[in-house]
């Protein structure tokens, strides 16, 4: 009687089972499944959420699944999933990481209508950010210019006109350094954007991160070092991660660098009275270390869900709904047209402005993230006066050189 | 016969038990051959070939100045958290244990809230206290005219600022196992001990310690354990800087294995941590039980 009562619960459990999962089989059935990847941030998650929504009621045999993970943990999973086989179609990915990625012939070479697009209706910056050994491999979701974000009213009220070299900020900065309530500027001491802020000094004064055929280190240099020394007048080694942004926001900081994305951070300041985004200051050279964050799709997938990843990726980028994410979000418009649409926006102004003056800052080297954590780490430390300019520069330098042997 | 029985209640045990040990080895032990067998390769994620380089990445790791620091900067977390985790644990325990319910119950909830939090969340919350020209801490001790401290940013201070949130985190636990640890000693022992004149400092030397050891034994056990494979605050709170003054060996295994994709190198550190770890482990219990034979 037990073992009949037993061999029926199985019986039973069997038929259940094939049962949901034929029946979730059919309702599936035609439908071509995507899975859509990026990092989290609240506004954008939902706008994108909102833009997936609206492609897959414009097509109805395709539909999305957007996940999205922590920042710091986005390259894990990307490289996790990629490696186990488990990853999304479409994935958000920085262009740091896209030589790896090319060269193992993980993400798919963007098809000739896309490559249309890009060709025909994007400035010529971002073209160069999503080409790779010569091939488009993406579309741009935006650009990561840290251009510098004013707080006028802190200069108005020292009694100081806002300089337009670097050094003069330096100069401003060690003038009121006894202020104990508020900074002149704060750029980042330490994390992630160290050191493309750090650059955007390197390449002003003259200087070179790597030599021409990459193959060694070039920033330890007279250049290097001046911006080097600029730089640690203009940070400030208090304010870990972002904690620079919270001091500008809560009106303790003069000048910030900061990205196009962060603008609901700003505007949702209620003790901020006026700030705007402007073009960077120069020393010899006006630039802006930049990178760029793109779509760009898995190969490992059958011919009809590349093909209905790009059109997803296409409809993200098509002109309404980028003209959609730059005014709500904040992003640098990087179609031609919608630059003209946002001449009038006060914030994405100052970002296209500054992108004239933009390069990419990172090499196109498969070990650039290793590059840029020995490089990273020796700046750490000199802005924490662990180390001397001078120190941190020739340990980086050894350092990169190994790595680039 | 008995021999027959004796066979049949063994096939009886494994066979019930193999399940069970299937899925251990394949939890447990396979990832352990795995990762042993890849960290004696030069591998890559993303790479379609993988070299076998014996203990090439043994040899580069231990050459390499960042791994030793990372390494120094763990002995030093750990022995401090634990030395911190022990002595604050043991006196917050006693202080409980003197008290009477409700209050006894009031108190170790409070303490034992943050074992409960996310540790991502308190370390935001610790990170907004710890900012030296808005955080609590530092507008604290601006009051009693003390200079702001660069909590996280200074090299020299940032690891006890990172142990004293770790603590905040995770001593609540401990307090609750000490606690039980105390309130399984008699009452008749320290009775017994008062008539015959034993004050308070002999009572603690002499019965709370000598009966308090298992429980503290463990603590000091499982406590290294943990410290030293401290992460998450580390990520959250300073990612392991400034520089890599608050590096420390699970962070290096982290970076060098998931941001340079490494795996190879990152698998022969956390071999080279798992055994630190086995042989100080084996060396406790080694003390441990030879101080219980007397």
């Amino acid at each position: 009687m037990k073992r009949l009562i037993t061999l029926l619960t199985v019986i039973a459990l069997i038929t259940v089972l094939s049962v949901a999962f034929a029946s979730g089989k059919k309702s599936e059935e035609g439908k071509v499944k995507i899975a859509f990847l990026s990092h989290t941030y609240e506004p954008w998650n939902n706008k994108l959420q909102e833009q997936a929504n609206a492609f897959m009621e414009a097509n109805p045999n395709v539909e999305i699944e957007y996940s999205y993970v922590m920042h710091a943990d986005l390259y894990a999973k990307m490289i996790s999933s990629l490696e186990a086989g488990t990853a999304a179609n479409v994935i958000g990915v920085y262009g740091p990481w896209m030589p790896k990625l090319v060269n193992g012939g993980f993400v798919a070479e963007a098809p000739p209508d896309v490559v249309k697009d890009i060709e025909n209706n994007y400035a010529d910056f971002g073209i160069d950010a999503v080409t790779y050994n010569g091939k488009i491999y993406g579309h741009i979701q935006h650009v990561g210019l840290r251009t510098t974000i004013i707080n006028p009213d802190m200069f108005k009220e020292l009694g100081e006109k806002i300089p337009d070299t670097w050094s003069g900020f330096a100069k401003l900065a060690d003038k009121y350094s006894h202020l104990s309530d508020r900074v002149i500027t704060a750029l980042e001491p330490a994390g992630d954007s160290v050191v493309s802020q750090w650059c955007t000094l390197l390449k002003s004064f003259g200087g070179e991160i790597l030599t021409e055929d990459l193959k060694r280190a070039a920033f330890n240099s007279p250049e290097g070092l001046a911006a080097t020394r600029t730089y640690l007048k203009l940070s400030n080694p208090a304010f870990i991660g972002t904690d620079e942004v919270s001091a500008f926001i809560l009106g303790k900081a003069g000048l910030v660098m900061d990205g196009p994305w962060a603008r609901t951070f700003y505007e949702d300041s209620t003790v901020l009275e006026r700030f705007y985004s402007t073009i960077p200051p120069k020393e010899k050279y006006r630039q802006i270390a930049s990178y760029v964050w793109l779509w760009a799709v898995n190969t490992d997938a059958t011919d009809a869900k590349k093909r209905a990843s790009w059109d997803f990726v296409q409809f993200l980028s098509n002109d309404e709904n980028y003209l959609d994410m730059a005014k709500t979000i904040g992003f640098v418009p990087f179609r031609e047209a919608n630059i003209r649409d946002m001449s009038e926006d006060m914030w994405v102004k100052g970002f296209a402005e500054a992108t004239e003056y933009a390069f990419i800052y990172y090499e196109r080297i498969e070990n650039w993230e290793e590059v840029e954590t020995v490089l990273r780490r020796e700046l750490e430390r000199t802005i924490a006066e662990e180390i001397t300019p001078e120190e941190a520069l020739a340990n980086a330098e050894t350092g990169i050189n190994k790595l680039l042997q | 016969m008995l021999t027959i029985l004796r066979d049949r209640k063994r096939r009886f045990v494994y066979t019930g038990l193999a399940p069970i040990l299937l899925l251990f080895s394949l939890i447990y032990v396979y990832p352990i051959f795995t990762a042993f067998f890849v960290s004696l390769h030069d591998w890559e994620l993303l790479s379609k070939t993988h070299d076998f380089i014996a203990f090439g990445n043994y040899l580069n790791v231990l050459r390499d100045g960042v791994f030793r620091r990372s390494f120094l900067n763990t002995l030093y977390f750990t022995f401090v958290y634990l030395f911190f985790t022990l002595i604050l644990g043991l006196g917050l325990a006693l202080f409980l244990n003197s008290l009477k319910k409700p209050f006894q119950t009031i108190l170790e909830v409070i303490i034992f809230l943050p074992v409960v939090t996310i540790t991502v969340a308190g370390a935001l919350v610790w990170k907004w206290m710890y900012n030296p020209s808005f955080g609590i801490l530092n507008y604290l001790l601006g009051f009693l005219g003390i200079e702001p401290f660069k909590f996280l940013a200074s090299p020299k201070i940032v690891i006890p600022s990172i142990i004293v949130m770790a603590l905040w985190k995770w001593i609540g636990i401990n307090v609750i196992i000490l606690l039980a640890g105390l309130q399984s000693i008699p009452e008749e022992y320290y009775e017994a001990a008062e008539i015959d004149g034993g004050n308070r400092r002999s009572l603690f030397v002499r019965i709370t310690l000598p009966l308090l050891k298992p429980t503290l034994e463990y603590i000091f056990v499982t406590t290294i354990l943990a410290a030293m494979q401290v992460f998450a605050e580390i990520f959250m709170l300073t990612y392991g800087g400034p520089g890599i003054s608050s590096r420390v060996v699970a962070f290096h295994i982290y970076e060098i294995g998931f941001r340079f994709l490494k795996i190879g190198e990152a698998s022969s550190v956390a071999f080279i941590l798992f055994t630190f770890i086995l042989i100080v482990t084996a060396f406790q219990f080694r003390i441990f039980k030879r101080e219980e034979l007397y």
